[in-house]
């Protein structure tokens, strides 16, 4: 008997999985990577930094990414997302959703309405073209998600520093790493001292390099490692009655 | 006793009154018609933009010359339809749509030659304004869709029990022409790209 209800369970959830029509997730928090494109570090930090830019007035900014959107266009899978969410408060309008199909390499800025006027078409269409999909196209998904998340935000007025919401991220690990990244620090210190093989920034510049580090878990394993820490607002976050009226821009890579 | 049950009366009439459709209808009407605003507003943001559109594309575009006076005459057209959602006749509306749906395929053929200008497509300013043209025509397409959810809406509440009963007794409203695509904009849809060697 309970095989058999649990069979039915299997072949109903099958069925379902089978759909291909898109529906929305349960808005579970302000990052939702059903793709995967974020590694569990930087997908818990982004989460509560977002979370923490709205509790602070900021705008609410919803990442979410899905393996696929069926036959929609991704203009019409973000309308069934806001139209369900409702991101933002009622009053402000102030909801945004980075929205990425992974099958479809399809992606999309989805500006609410009271948004409109800091982060307009052009400056959306921007971040994509020029931030996102070439780190897209290198498979820098972590970065891209990052940077583009940075850019969205730069554009709020007053501007909103992600790296400030990041760095205060870290403090339930911190008291742990120190020591470590004191040595690591000493050791980096030597290295440029005597060894003539710094290799430098790379390009980019000193505070993301700052950053990408303390995001990626550096490598070595020392820093943190994300995990844990996390679920701080998940099970408060939810959407205000914000208004979208289609706003925004989207983008292949 | 008398006062009690007078008072009585009068809260089950009005919350009885409530499912019926005596609010609603309104409602709905005055949703409908912001919806529609809304549609006017986004095909005004269209209007405004096209003139930065024109001139932009003259100066790379030399040769497109009939392409850029259709978009301008089309453009001149349709804004000199105004309409008043909630007086609109069906057969203003149809003109309105009419002309904004042939402002829409000028504009699409506009697009498509652009592409042939390189140096056009990697302006920084052209870009821009594509973006925002595509973002504007995804708002209008997005005040349609809404304009019809709440057409239904409406067309639901006059005509299903039992609120229709609350309308033939105190509104009388007809069902809404619900929004079409036109016939012009039907060519467009139907049409195969075609492709030029």
């Amino acid at each position: 008997m309970k095989a058999a209800a649990v069979f039915l369970i299997l072949s109903f959830s099958l069925f379902l999985q089978a759909d291909t029509r898109f529906t929305p997730p349960r808005l579970d928090g302000a990052v939702i990577d059903q793709a995967g494109f974020l590694n569990q570090g930087v997908n818990d930090q982004l989460n509560e930094a977002l979370v923490e830019v709205f509790r602070k007035g900021g705008p609410q900014l919803e990442v979410l990414t899905v393996d696929t959107i069926g036959d929609l266009p991704i203009e019409d899978a973000t309308r069934l997302v806001y139209k369900e969410w409702k991101l933002g408060t009622a009053k402000k309008d102030n909801g945004i959703i980075l929205m990425i199909a992974k099958k479809e390499r399809r992606m999309r800025i989805e500006v609410g309405q009271g948004v409109e006027g800091d982060l307009t078409d052009a400056y959306s269409r921007r971040i994509i073209d020029d931030v996102m999909v070439p780190l897209f196209r290198k498979g820098h998904f972590d970065d891209a998600i990052v940077a583009g998340v940075d850019q969205i935000l730069k554009r709020m007025n007053p501007p909103i520093n992600l790296e400030d919401y990041m760095h205060v991220e870290v403090r339930g690990e911190r008291p742990r790493t120190s020591p470590l990244i004191f040595w690591i620090v000493v050791f980096l210190f030597f290295l440029f001292l005597f060894g003539r093989g710094g290799r430098g920034g790379g390009g980019s510049n000193l505070a993301w390099f700052i950053l990408g580090n303390a995001l990626s878990g550096g490598g070595g394993g020392g820093f943190g490692g994300g995990g844990g820490g996390g679920g701080g607002g998940r099970s408060s976050w939810s959407g205000g009655g914000g208004g979208f009226s289609g706003g925004g821009a989207s983008g292949s890579w | 006793m008398r006062q009690i049950l007078a008072t009585l009366s009068l809260l089950i009439l009005v919350t009885g009154l409530t499912g019926c459709g005596v609010q609603e209808i309104p409602r709905a009407k005055n949703q409908v018609d912001a919806e529609f605003a809304e549609i006017t507003n986004q095909y005004k943001r269209r209007a405004d933009l096209i003139p930065n559109i024109v001139q932009t594309v003259k100066g790379y575009a030399t040769h497109e010359k009939e392409t850029l006076e259709g978009v301008v005459n089309a453009r001149a057209k349709a804004t000199s339809i105004n309409i008043d959602p909630s007086k609109a006749t069906p057969e203003q509306l149809q003109k309105y749509q009419e002309s904004q749906g042939q402002l829409s395929q000028a504009l699409g053929r506009l697009m498509v030659v652009s592409e042939n200008y390189p140096q056009l497509k990697a302006d920084q300013g052209f870009r821009d304004l594509q973006a925002q043209l595509e973002g504007t025509e995804n708002r209008i397409t997005n005040a349609r869709r809404n304009y019809i959810e709440q057409v239904t809406n409406f067309n639901n509440l006059v005509s299903v029990f039992p609120t229709n009963l609350t309308n033939t007794l105190f509104f009388h409203y007809d069902k809404l022409p619900q929004w079409t695509v036109d016939d012009a904009e039907k060519a467009v849809i139907e049409k195969a790209p075609a492709v030029k060697f």
